[in-house]
């Protein structure tokens, strides 16, 4: 069956010139950035089913002290696997083996996030290329928001 | 914890908490290949692991697998729902992960108290926690470190 949203499919990691040997310990990507909206917000509620008011009213999250709507911790992969997508550092089909996350001041709608990202680490264990990315997302290229660190294992 | 004594503080104007709980709220959630495009959109993760079902079906995975930060955005609505707030200031989430969650499947998030330090600013909570599937798999393990 083709792919359900129509993008055009594995495409070989060699074909696009990705290569683990070529990325290197303290190599860095970006910014990149997205523009957090209540839209986006929303989305993400409505996808995870979950309904806190400091997410989804306005009035509620400003009440609460926050500038509007705030982001779901949930929201902080958002950032990192927009930054990781957009930027072009990995193949498809890496497998996601662990994360290590550092939340900081909430994100909330009419932010910008700007994400850069680092090579952290690289390592061979059984045989198997892991590679561990650290993502920084700031508001609006300020206050930092979260500090994720995702671990991958390269495509064979 | 025996012998730990911890004092209340006031904190965003409520009291806070004397003792962090013994278990996190559960969360649950259910996972469908619609769930699974709608967040490659949101995401724009559009690893075919994910989305391409004829080349996942020749994967190791021998079908799509949800995006590993679906079920543990799961893990972190239970978090939240301890601490009150959406996002999670002052968090610390550390997660691996066992297996692949697949479309189909219902995940659910639970966490236990491993320990707890009391500062002026309130509670610092750390649970061993976990995501497992409606067959009592284990997705994730990790642990997680709140202030409450």
């Amino acid at each position: 069956m083709a792919n359900p949203l129509g993008s055009p499919g594995p495409i070989s990691a060699v074909a696009k010139g990705f290569s683990y040997e070529k990325l290197s310990v303290g190599q860095t990507f970006g910014p990149h950035l997205y523009p957090l909206t209540r839209e986006s917000i929303e989305q993400w509620c409505r996808l995870h089913g979950q309904k806190h008011p400091f997410s989804l009213d306005s009035e509620e999250a400003q009440h609460r002290g926050y500038r509007d709507v705030v982001a779901p911790a949930g929201m902080a992969f958002i950032f990192s696997l927009q930054a990781l997508t957009h930027l072009d550092v990995m193949p498809a089909g890496v497998i996601l083996a662990g994360k290590d996350l550092h939340l900081y001041e909430p994100p909330c709608a009419g932010d910008t996030i700007e994400t850069k990202i680092k090579v952290a680490e690289k390592y061979i264990k059984r045989d198997r290329q892991y590679i561990i990315l650290e993502f920084i997302s700031r508001i609006n290229g300020d206050t930092i928001a979260v500090v994720d660190r995702m671990s991958a294992i390269w495509p064979a | 914890m025996a012998g730990l004594k911890v004092r209340a503080f006031m904190k965003h104007g409520k009291k806070a908490r004397r003792a962090a709980p013994p278990s996190l709220p559960t969360s649950s959630l259910s996972i469908t290949q619609e769930q699974i495009n709608r967040y490659a959109q949101l995401s724009n993760d559009f690893n075919p692991l994910h989305v391409d079902v004829e080349f996942a079906g020749k994967s190791i995975f021998g079908g799509t697998i949800a995006h590993g930060t679906i079920p543990l955005a799961c893990l972190l609505h239970s978090l939240a729902a301890l601490c009150g707030e959406p996002w999670l200031k002052g968090a610390h989430v550390s997660a691996k992960f066992i297996a692949p969650a697949r479309p189909g499947d219902v995940i659910t998030a639970q966490g236990k108290l491993s320990g707890q330090t009391a500062d002026q600013d309130g509670i610092r909570a750390v649970y061993d926690v976990s995501c497992q599937n409606q067959q009592g798999q284990s997705i994730i393990v990790g642990t997680a470190e709140i202030a409450l």
